[in-house]
């Protein structure tokens, strides 16, 4: 481009640094160091682009992806044209067809877990069920629900184990505690977040628009609960191992660099179903359903029961209530020969 | 560019100086390996069949049928021959595969109606179907009844919207034995190996190893040695 200005000034010579104030001229000297210069910045800018060599087809970023627009302004046309396009990605993907859906909240409901804490032995079911349901990433593992081994007569979390591997669960020193979202009415992950990628339904379920997400794992620092989970590497789920059935805000494939969470499965309780952690739970440990609702389990657990939040002196005000029963059937072994007094 | 532009007016080197500059630059990108490899454990691998969802065990709704010989045996066709007089449990000859550990409910016809074996028998008189077998055990078990009619104790699965879809109640016996009722202490199912949890096991309490990849990592690439084992593609 500037080769006619070179031509013109190929009669001067001998110029020096103060001719380039005075008027853009150009010397053989001036060009070639110029053009090194451009062609060194051209080549500097290409190579800091290699890293996109590293993008095959089945990876998220496309341009429609890129200038996408958030959840909250997406008419109908374009979330149709999101999901599509996200649905054509995740068969490139895994080669699974997804049923895909944008699914709103429901009128006058407002979703309340409850958690028993004396039926649960923690047998891990619910974190793996969560897994397979999610398509959380296998390698590196996310989980959703982590469940703490806890010391009988403490309920300080810091004392919980994570990584208790034992022959058989309950251990009768112990009692199991599994957390994960509490989907806080009060949320500190949603306040935090720089972009708004994350915010609170009105349903109670706080959701993330991983599209938006820019992974700066504010909202991770955030929660008290530590229910949020970074894609720290490209999630790997085996192609089998793909839950079709998927919805814009909870359970599609995300991609490096976002964040994650529990929603409640809210691809399944939208459409009035139960959440997978509680359908696997071998215990019925987990309860589930629309606080609003007066004849609901959870509302007659809320009024009837001994039940408490943690951490609640954060003024998170959790959705997620943990409950006892009267009896404790692992802790108390009634023995057999008292009761019946060698009657038989 | 226009970076380019500025410092080469300082000096007729500066130019060439700027331009290698960029040129090194680039180097080190396409040679270098800008993408740093985070180190995957192993993934712990859950066969589907152990996180089946719905009722923990099958419960009868209806009495057995037992085939001996050739012929389908219902339970009266052999009980309805001789009645059993005997209160409390005896060493069986039949029905071996039972194990009875009920607590102090330890005689078959507390439960198992006398004259009618294919009917559950109630304390004040009067039978229930085996399906009807929560009536049986809210005889004893009434702060428990209670809570399951409430919803607190056991498991509702379906849904939660009975406006959408069936909400299935599930009854004493598809989650507890009516002969052994205790729930049997089972193997956990593998706990996390993610990457800031790592994957150290308190085996009996004890920390095995309280290193998470990441850190594991670190310590080999001072030795050079192998990395963490990588998970499946990624």
């Amino acid at each position: 481009m500037q080769l006619p200005i070179m031509k013109n000034t190929t009669g001067e010579g001998g110029c020096g640094p103060r001719e380039y104030t005075s008027r853009p001229g150009m010397t053989r000297r001036s060009f070639l160091r110029r053009g090194t210069a451009a062609t060194g910045a051209v080549a500097a800018i290409a190579a800091s682009l290699s890293p996109l060599r590293e993008l095959t087809d089945t990876d998220e970023f496309t341009i429609a992806n890129f200038i996408q627009k958030h959840y909250k302004e997406m008419d109908q046309h374009d979330m149709a044209k999101a999901l599509e396009r996200i649905s054509a990605q995740v068969e490139k993907r895994y080669d699974v067809r997804p049923n895909i859906r944008d699914i709103k909240p429901m009128d006058g409901v407002e979703f309340v877990y409850a958690l028993n804490l004396t039926r649960c032995i923690g047998c891990r079911k619910c974190v793996h069920a969560c897994v397979e349901e999610n398509n959380q990433s296998r390698s590196p593992e996310i989980q959703y629900i982590r469940v703490l081994e806890m010391p009988r007569g403490t309920n300080d979390i810091e004392q919980g184990n994570h990584h208790y591997q034992r022959a058989t669960v309950p251990s009768e020193d112990h009692y199991y505690m599994p957390i994960q979202c509490h989907q806080c009415a009060s949320p500190p992950c949603v306040k935090v977040c720089p972009v708004e990628a994350t915010w609170q339904e009105s349903d109670g379920i706080t959701v993330i628009d991983y599209d938006w997400c820019i992974g700066c794992r504010y909202c991770e620092a955030a929660c008290p609960y530590w229910a949020r989970r970074f894609n720290f590497s490209k999630p790997s789920i085996p192609n089998d191992k793909i839950n079709p059935n998927m919805s814009y805000l909870s359970n599609r494939p995300r991609s490096k660099g976002v964040m994650e969470k529990c929603t409640f499965c809210l691809h399944r309780t939208r459409e009035g179903k139960m959440p997978a952690c509680l359908e696997v739970c071998p215990t019925g440990a987990r309860k589930f359903g629309n606080i609003l609702d007066p004849e609901s389990d959870v509302r007659k657990i809320l009024e009837s029961k001994r039940v408490f939040v943690l951490k609640q002196d954060l003024g998170t005000l959790p959705r997620f209530f943990y409950y006892f029963d009267e009896r404790d059937p692992i802790n108390e072994k009634v023995s057999t020969d008292t009761l019946s007094g060698g009657d038989a | 560019m226009a970076k380019s532009n500025a410092p080469a007016s300082k000096g007729p080197i500066t130019g060439y100086l700027v331009g290698i500059g960029f040129l090194f630059l680039a180097g080190a990108f396409l040679l270098g390996n800008p993408s740093v490899e985070i180190p995957l454990a192993q993934h712990n691998q859950v066969r589907t069949e152990q996180i089946i969802p719905g009722a923990f065990r099958v419960a009868l709704e209806d009495p057995p049928i037992v085939n001996i010989g050739t012929y389908d045996q219902r339970c009266n066709d052999c009980h309805g021959l001789f009645e059993n007089t005997r209160p409390k449990f005896r060493e069986l000859t039949q029905h071996t595969d039972i194990i009875l550990d009920h607590g102090i409910n330890d005689g078959c016809l507390d439960c198992h109606d006398k004259g009618n074996r294919e009917k559950l028998t109630l304390r004040g008189g009067g039978t229930v179907g085996f399906d009807q077998v929560a009536q049986l055990c809210a005889q004893c078990h009434g702060p428990i009844y209670r809570d399951w009619q409430k919803g607190s104790h056991g498991k509702t699965i379906g849904y939660w919207d009975t406006d959408l879809g069936e909400a299935t109640k599930l009854t004493c016996s598809q989650c507890h034995d009516p002969h052994s009722p205790s729930f049997k202490p089972m193997p956990p199912l593998p706990g996390p190996k993610t990457l800031r949890m790592g994957e150290h096991y308190a085996d009996h309490g004890d920390l095995v190893d309280d290193k998470n990849p990441l850190q594991r990592w670190r310590l080999n690439e001072h030795e050079g040695s192998n990395r963490v084992e990588q998970g499946e593609d990624h």
